[in-house]
């Protein structure tokens, strides 16, 4: 394929840019929005990243710090208020959404809100405690940012605040919430609760949850009961010799075959299409990711494919990353066609590639995209927010309904 | 349950799980109670519009049908029992058949005082520790072999069962013989001592629990909807000379089903021995609480046999843990923790039930309907109720079977001439008796939950055991009760 080819298509821009990154220009710089991230970023710590508006409404992120550098093909520029995307003598306009306004807002204890949640297109992401038995034991996973929040455990008033502030202000439409391992019988999802639970009760919110799986498959039912709508379990890569390279702790303490079965299990147990997993592109071979992918719809899994950011790791040729990696998309299209799955509930809409983003390298138009858009939108999000609670309020069972013995 | 355990209170697992079957049956299966609550409705007004039946009067009918929607809520448990219980005594008020003053006033009745003082002496003895005290000692006097062993587990439980009820027993020792069965490396489900032991540690609660009204309160019932009806009695003591060489019977012949059935499989309880030691080590010495304790439930106990026919079996409860308090030997906080209070209500309501039904004529007319118009015999008659109560029991509440058969048995005593303490007996002792199913039972319930019990060998082997209880408790009646001058 040509670089204009790919320039053009922005399921290929936004593979670009995610694998390349972009620098930004002197101009754009001055930008207010741009220089407000900058900003941002620099002052809390927090690795704020920059959104961009790709024609077709394709969401792209790319942390806002590294669009410093100057070692980038691609340069976003201004001209007359207008934004560009400009590299490989081609030229695309773009857009620049507004920072959400609760990252300026403190909550009520004094902590500013960008500390706990960030808002990207559409889900506010919140790791309310730093808590993880992987990073306490030196064995975190590689690409873990749960490792660099080494404060103290947010409030679960706190975290309520910070979601009302982000719903307030349509900022984000779902919940997503990150915990990290802890060696007892519920993986971490136990920690997540009385955030679940305050959000819940507060918020008409779907709640996506990012977790390691417990160690029992009761859990699993746990987690759905307190209100999760969503959960992913990240396996990372599908290779066994990658995997436990890349996540050392989740193959010391867990195991590989354990999230097989969590997912496998989880899937019977959630709604459909909704127990998500991410495989990383581009540090396995095509063939393995392929089959990941596979098994993984197979067994009602949706995986979510970030891509590999080049200089992570030096081994990797990124360069010829591009061609290679778009037909993937298409698998994952086909495999979730095929397996019947449905990735409306997705959330790393812009940090990852995903089977929406699928028709882009040659893959069917999904009217997925449409009912994300339904989704997305205030009435369609209450509808999903009630058949959740509905389907929630008619699966779930208490245990002591069915262990309570004749005798009086 | 009547108790809640501590182990209950402290479970950390969660404590829901999740329907994963197509939502279609989910939601059939969910909706399923409107239809059944629609369906009671319907019937509830087609028994109250039909036209009264000869013999019947309107009261008896408007009675029965209440009786008929209760049974039915008790046998499916679309409410919980307790509730059906009040929905009972709101019903018989509500369609004219007692003053409601008067309908009420039947949750005062004795048997419900008895019952609740029952229930706090036996939170007491767990509370304190006494009861596992007792537990160990006995339990470490059967350590010799296996067999021993496990008729230590079916002895301990059955003679705790007379001073406590039974599922508390069975939750008291769960515990402890669970660590036996780990220190002697038996596996969930395979082998047999592991099996044996549990079967013996359920069915022993079961049995002792007959034998007197602590081990099973729905004796207690049986006995106070007998007085409220009949105004006739049975006290602490004459019920254990009743029915206690019944239990001593079952003992024996349990131990010989479980020898059978569940050959050892292991040379040594050593491992075991050495697991008693260290709890009894655990224990340390009683302390004063214990000592006071088991000081009050002895005197109450003798009190119960000696003086229960003077003084009411409840006063004495009632004034046994007044004492508990006068020594602040228990917190009432302690006590709402182990006590379920449901129990109460649902024991009021099935004494008002038993009374409207008797007072009306309906369960006269309800007994010659069902069965005297097929059997004037009035031993084919203790058979038959016998039997039904055993097989009741394995598929519904132990106190619902008593509240269910007992007033109408006692029609049937009245309109033939039997004495109605046979049959109080005949339907309250077999009503313990469900050995065959996890369900039927709480003890059985409780040894199942350990994961030891394969379902299919406890049916097998537990429906053996039902039949012989069945055909003991024939002999009994025939042979051994009228020489105790209870005749049929």
């Amino acid at each position: 394929m040509s670089d204009t080819a790919t320039i053009r298509n922005p399921g290929y821009l936004k593979l670009e840019l995610m694998i390349r990154g972009v620098k930004i220009s002197r101009q754009a710089l001055g930008c207010a929005e741009i220089e407000r991230r900058i900003k941002l970023s620099k002052e809390t710590g927090a690795a704020l990243e920059l959104e961009i508006v790709l024609p077709e409404n394709v969401l792209v992120n790319i942390p806002v710090l590294e669009c410093l550098a100057e070692d980038r093909p691609y340069t976003l520029i201004e001209e007359g208020s207008r934004f560009y995307i400009v590299g490989r003598d081609e030229k695309v306009e773009v857009w620049i959404p507004s920072l959400p306004e609760f990252y300026d807002k403190k909550t009520t204890s004094g902590v500013p809100m960008v500390e706990i949640g960030r808002a990207y297109a559409g889900y506010l992401a919140i790791s309310p405690t730093p808590v993880c038995e992987f990073i306490k034991q030196d064995i975190a996973c590689h690409y873990c940012d749960l490792e660099s929040k080494k404060g103290r455990a947010w409030t679960v008033d706190e975290v309520v605040e910070t979601v009302e502030a982000a719903l307030d202000e349509g900022a984000a439409e779902f919940v997503c919430l990150n915990v990290g391992y802890t060696d007892t019988a519920d993986g971490g999802i136990a920690l997540l609760e009385p955030y679940i639970h305050a959000i819940k009760k507060k918020f008409d919110v779907l709640v996506c949850v990012q977790a390691q799986p417990p160690g029992e498959d009761k859990w699993i039912d746990a987690t759905y009961a307190m209100g999760v709508d969503s959960i992913a379990y990240n396996i990372e890569a599908y290779d066994t010799k990658l995997f436990s390279r890349i996540a050392p702790g989740k193959l010391r303490l867990l195991g590989r075959d354990r999230y097989f079965e969590a997912l496998r299990y989880a899937a019977k147990i959630f709604p459909s299409s909704a127990v998500v997993t991410n495989l990383i592109i581009g540090l396995e071979s095509i063939e393995s990711t392929n089959k990941g992918i596979s098994n993984l719809t197979a067994m009602g899994v949706i995986p979510t494919l970030p891509i590999y950011r080049m200089g992570f790791d030096e081994n990797m040729d990124s360069a010829k990353l591009l061609s290679d990696v778009a037909p993937i998309y298409v698998h994952l299209q086909q495999s979730l066609k095929r397996n019947k799955l449905s990735p409306t509930w997705i959330s790393h809409f812009n940090l990852a590639l995903n089977a929406i983003d699928g028709h882009f390298f040659g893959g069917e138009a999904p009217l997925q995209q449409k009912w994300q858009r339904v989704l997305k939108s205030k009435h369609g999000g209450r509808i999903a927010h009630s058949i959740s609670n509905f389907r929630r309020r008619l699966r779930v069972r208490s245990v002591d309904d069915d262990s309570t013995p004749s005798g009086f | 349950m009547w108790l809640l355990t501590d182990s209950d209170r402290e479970k950390d697992d969660p404590d829901v799980v999740v329907d994963s079957r197509p939502l279609g049956l989910v939601l059939l299966s969910r909706s399923y109670r409107w239809f059944a609550f629609i369906g009671l409705g319907l019937l509830f007004w087609i028994l109250l519009a039909w036209p009264t039946p000869t013999g019947l009067t309107v009261d008896g009918q408007r009675t029965l049908a209440a009786f008929v929607i209760c049974l039915i809520l008790w046998l499916t448990r679309l409410i919980p029992l307790a509730v059906t219980s009040l929905l009972a005594i709101t019903l018989i008020q509500l369609l004219g058949v007692m003053e409601s003053g008067e309908a009420f006033a039947l949750f005062g009745h004795q048997a419900v005082f008895f019952i609740l003082g029952a229930f706090i002496l036996a939170a007491a003895l767990m509370k304190t520790g006494l009861s596992s005290r007792i537990a160990l000692f006995f339990l470490s006097k059967f350590g010799g072999s296996p067999k021993q062993l496990l008729l230590g587990a079916l002895i301990v439980p059955a003679f705790l069962s007379f001073w406590m009820p039974e599922h508390a027993v069975a939750a008291m020792l769960f515990p402890i013989i669970i660590e036996i069965v780990r220190a002697l490396g038996t596996k969930p489900r395979k082998g047999n001592f592991g099996h044996a032991i549990f079967l013996s540690l359920a069915w022993g609660a079961a049995i002792g629990g007959v034998g007197t009204f602590l081990g099973g309160a729905r004796n207690a019932l049986a006995v106070g909807i007998l007085k409220q009806t009949t105004g006739q009695f049975i006290g602490f003591f004459e019920w254990m000379i009743a029915v206690v060489p019944m239990v001593f019977a079952m003992l024996i012949i349990a131990y010989f089903v479980i020898n059978r059935f569940f050959p050892s499989d292991i040379d040594s309880v050593e491992e075991a021995v050495d697991v008693l030691k260290a709890r009894n080590k655990q224990m340390g010495k009683p302390s004063i609480e214990e000592r006071m304790v088991g000081f009050i439930m002895l005197l109450t106990v003798a009190a119960w046999v000696f003086l229960g026919s003077a003084v009411e079996l409840a006063s004495i409860a009632i004034l046994a843990v007044v004492a508990l308090f006068v020594f602040q030997l228990v917190k009432w906080r302690d006590l709402e923790g182990y006590v379920n209070w449901g129990i109460i209500l649902m024991y009021g309501g099935a004494i008002a039930l038993g009374f409207a039904l008797e007072d009306t004529g309906a369960a006269a007319w309800l007994a010659q309907v069902l069965i005297t118009r097929w059997t004037t015999s009035p031993m084919i008659i203790i058979i038959v109720l016998a039997f039904i109560s055993i097989l009741l029991t394995e598929g519904m509440s132990n106190a619902a079977v008593v509240a269910m058969l007992v007033p109408v048995g006692l029609g049937i005593a009245d309109t033939h001439g039997i004495d109605p303490r046979v049959i109080v007996f005949a339907i309250a002792v077999p009503a313990g008796l469900g050995f065959a199913i996890p369900m039927g039972n709480p003890p059985n319930a409780i040894a199942y939950s350990s994961g030891y019990i394969d379902p299919k060998r406890m049916l097998k082997v537990g429906l053996l055991l039902d039949l012989c209880a069945w055909v003991v408790f024939v002999l009994m009646a025939k042979y051994y009760w009228p020489l105790i001058n209870i005749r049929i």
